[in-house]
């Protein structure tokens, strides 16, 4: 799932480290999900979203293809 | 499943009770008489030159070495997730979840070559059942402790 995780992180200066402990998650997931190797939880999602005060749609693309 | 999975002691006492399980067979046959007499590669060499030298490596009782190498192994990996005070994230549960899946039907092509072989040669059943052992044993523990390690240090 593409998504712009990757993109919001390094503007804000971050790393995948220190986001990861932000959202309570480690490095490999943050690094798997700025990859597209890992789609993330509901919840995990959610709180991306909300770390980086946007909508869920608006960090993640919810393309049709992507629908398992 | 996957909250009992995402707590590292659920892997820890998994891994111990694989080891124990298998180590006990080990132990238990090595340098035993009863165990050596139904060894039956011993006199083969010319025509099955590998299953002979398993045969007497395994009569000389060294497979208990493979046991303690293992877990030795397990132990290492039981002592990370004891050490480890945080639960495993999504990710890294849903690596495991992949993991255990790809491990069981390793497992099920595994029963099924020991089968085959078995019944392309009926002799030599110890020697086999052994072998079958030590490669899933050694994949599974091997496997654990670089999972366990790229979630600690990764």
């Amino acid at each position: 799932m593409r998504n712009q995780v990757k993109q919001l992180r390094e503007g804000m200066g971050f790393t995948q480290k220190d986001l990861g402990e932000r959202v309570g998650v480690s490095r490999q997931a943050i690094n798997a999900i700025e990859t597209g190797k890992f789609d993330p939880s509901i919840w995990l999602a959610y709180d991306l979203a909300r770390f980086f005060s946007i909508a869920i749609e608006e960090l993640f693309g919810f393309d049709e293809e992507d629908r398992k | 499943m996957k909250n009992i999975l995402r707590n590292p002691m659920t892997n820890a006492l998994g891994i111990s009770v694989f080891t124990a399980f298998y180590a006990s067979i080990f132990f238990v046959t090595a340098g035993q008489p009863w165990f050596i007499d139904g060894l039956s590669y011993r006199t083969a060499e010319a025509s099955h030159p590998f299953w002979t030298g398993w045969c007497r490596f395994l009569a000389a009782g060294h497979h208990r070495y493979i046991a303690i190498a293992l877990i030795i192994v397990a132990i290492l990996v039981v002592i990370m997730h004891i050490l480890r005070h945080k639960p495993y994230d999504e990710y890294q549960t849903s690596i495991l979840v992949t993991s255990l899946m790809v491990s069981f039907m390793l497992t099920l092509a595994a029963i099924g070559g020991f089968f085959l072989l078995v019944l392309m040669d009926p002799n030599g059943i110890w020697e086999k059942y052994t072998l079958f052992i030590v490669a899933q044993w050694t994949t599974v523990t091997l496997s654990d402790l670089v999972y366990t390690f790229l979630c600690r240090w990764g």
